[in-house]
């Protein structure tokens, strides 16, 4: 029998900033709160292994950053079938305040863009980050070095490059 | 909330506007969903027994889905199995840095998949004919300078084989014909491991005409992660920095290359 009150608080604790990572991570509201429920309902499908993790929450954060990746992979064929049909409606658009930084981080490639969000947003370590996304921690740190120096150009903000990784 | 504060966590932070107005289902709700993929999962798990004895298999297409996204270890860990290409994986040409005295022309991306077929006796590599089940390419140029840039992506079944492509660029220009003596000298640098990015080599030649013509400095450089290699080149009258002892690539623009190429 599944601990139901368990997910629940667990859901309940962590979907917002789930959610958040996964905007910063895709740039597209509907694609994150999509794959945030879906990582989730996930999660509860296998509750009673996920719970006794060490860290759920990166469980779903990493199932959902797979399922983005999966289809985003598909979505190349989708190119062709949005440019006949137009884009889906009703798609929530960024804030003004948001629209120069969501295109910034779509510009930077997709493994700068993770260890940012997962660093910065997610308040990851290095050894952390580097643990989840499975690369050294060398590699890590020279993606986030990039991927500030990338961003901070785009968005004409110097002070983005300027800082270190914490441990 | 992440303990700590800076200028970037600042700047994401600003996304939580954004956020705040996306609902998000009840617990009841997702919980639901979940049993739903479940007891779909099962009818699915069905239908492909069937599928087998029948021998049409491909049915389960439409039931099972992204579950590699779940099959997750409670720790990650590093991996050496096959990895897909991103949906972009070719570099954009911001992304090309360390230009030196080129670096006061803008980069253009060339449109188009460019031709990869090398004339019979140009000294150039031959990425068509190194084993790929996938490769995608472009070019990048600048108006008013000698300087071509080609990046292959190349996907490879294992990362063993894909390991092995990483002598094919050394091996290609060995193959470089000798110039006649009228034309002038052809000197080819020797592969050399790049310490500073995993399993990255260089190699390059010199063409230095006999003729009050232009010199040449072609340069390709490798790096590979699992089954993935990116392979970049360089073509000009010489070297960024304009010392023939240098190199046009270094492994950070290798590695710009692998994240790109690489989810």
């Amino acid at each position: 029998m599944k601990d139901a009150e368990g997910f629940d608080a667990f859901y309940a604790a962590g979907n917002k900033r789930v959610l958040h990572q996964m905007y910063a991570m895709t740039g597209n509201l509907s694609d994150a709160q999509e794959l945030t429920q879906e990582a989730y309902a996930r999660a509860w499908q296998r509750w009673s292994t996920v719970e006794t993790y060490d860290d759920p929450e990166a469980w779903v954060r990493t199932v959902a950053w797979r399922l983005a990746a999966s289809r985003w992979r598909k979505a190349k064929n989708g190119v062709a079938a949005m440019l006949r049909h137009g884009p889906p409606d009703h798609t929530p658009e960024p804030s003004v305040d948001n629209v120069a930084l969501v295109a910034a981080l779509r510009e930077i490639p997709e493994a700068q863009r993770r260890a940012i969000v997962l660093h910065h947003l997610g308040g990851l370590s290095v050894a952390e980050v580097a643990h989840e996304v499975g690369a050294p921690e060398g590699t890590v740190k020279a993606r986030l070095s990039r991927g500030r120096a990338a961003l901070a150009s785009l968005l004409a903000d110097s002070t983005l490059a300027e800082v270190s990784p914490h441990a | 909330m992440p303990e700590h504060n800076d200028p970037m966590t600042n700047t994401l932070d600003t996304l939580r506007s954004d956020v705040e107005r996306i609902p998000l289902s009840d617990s009841l709700t997702v919980r639901r969903r979940g049993d739903r993929r479940t007891r779909n999962q099962a009818v699915g798990g069905a239908l492909v027994v069937v599928a087998l004895v029948a021998g049409a298999a491909g049915i389960y297409g439409g039931f099972g889905g992204d579950d590699e996204a779940t099959n997750l270890p409670a720790s990650p860990t590093p991996t050496e199995s096959p990895l897909p290409l991103a949906a972009d994986p070719l570099l954009k040409a911001t992304d090309i840095t360390g230009l030196g005295r080129y670096g006061n022309l803008p980069m253009l991306q060339a449109p188009g998949t460019p031709d990869l077929t090398a004339p019979p006796h140009a000294c150039q590599i031959r990425p068509t004919k190194w084993g790929a089940q996938e490769l995608q390419a472009t070019r990048f140029y600048q108006d008013g300078s000698t300087v071509g840039i080609l990046e292959v992506v190349l996907r490879y079944a294992t990362a063993e084989q894909a390991k092995t492509a990483l002598d094919q660029p050394g091996t290609d220009l060995a193959l470089c014909p000798e110039p006649a003596p009228s034309e002038g000298t052809l000197e080819v640098r020797p592969p050399e491991t790049m310490p500073e990015v995993s399993d990255g080599v260089h190699v390059a030649r010199y063409f230095t005409p006999s003729a009050a013509s232009e010199p040449s400095y072609y340069e390709v450089a490798a790096a590979r992660t699992s089954n993935v290699v990116v392979v970049l080149t360089w073509a000009a009258d010489d070297t960024p920095t304009g010392n023939p002892d240098s190199w046009a690539w270094s492994g950070d623009q290798l590695q710009t290359a692998l994240d790109r190429a690489l989810n």
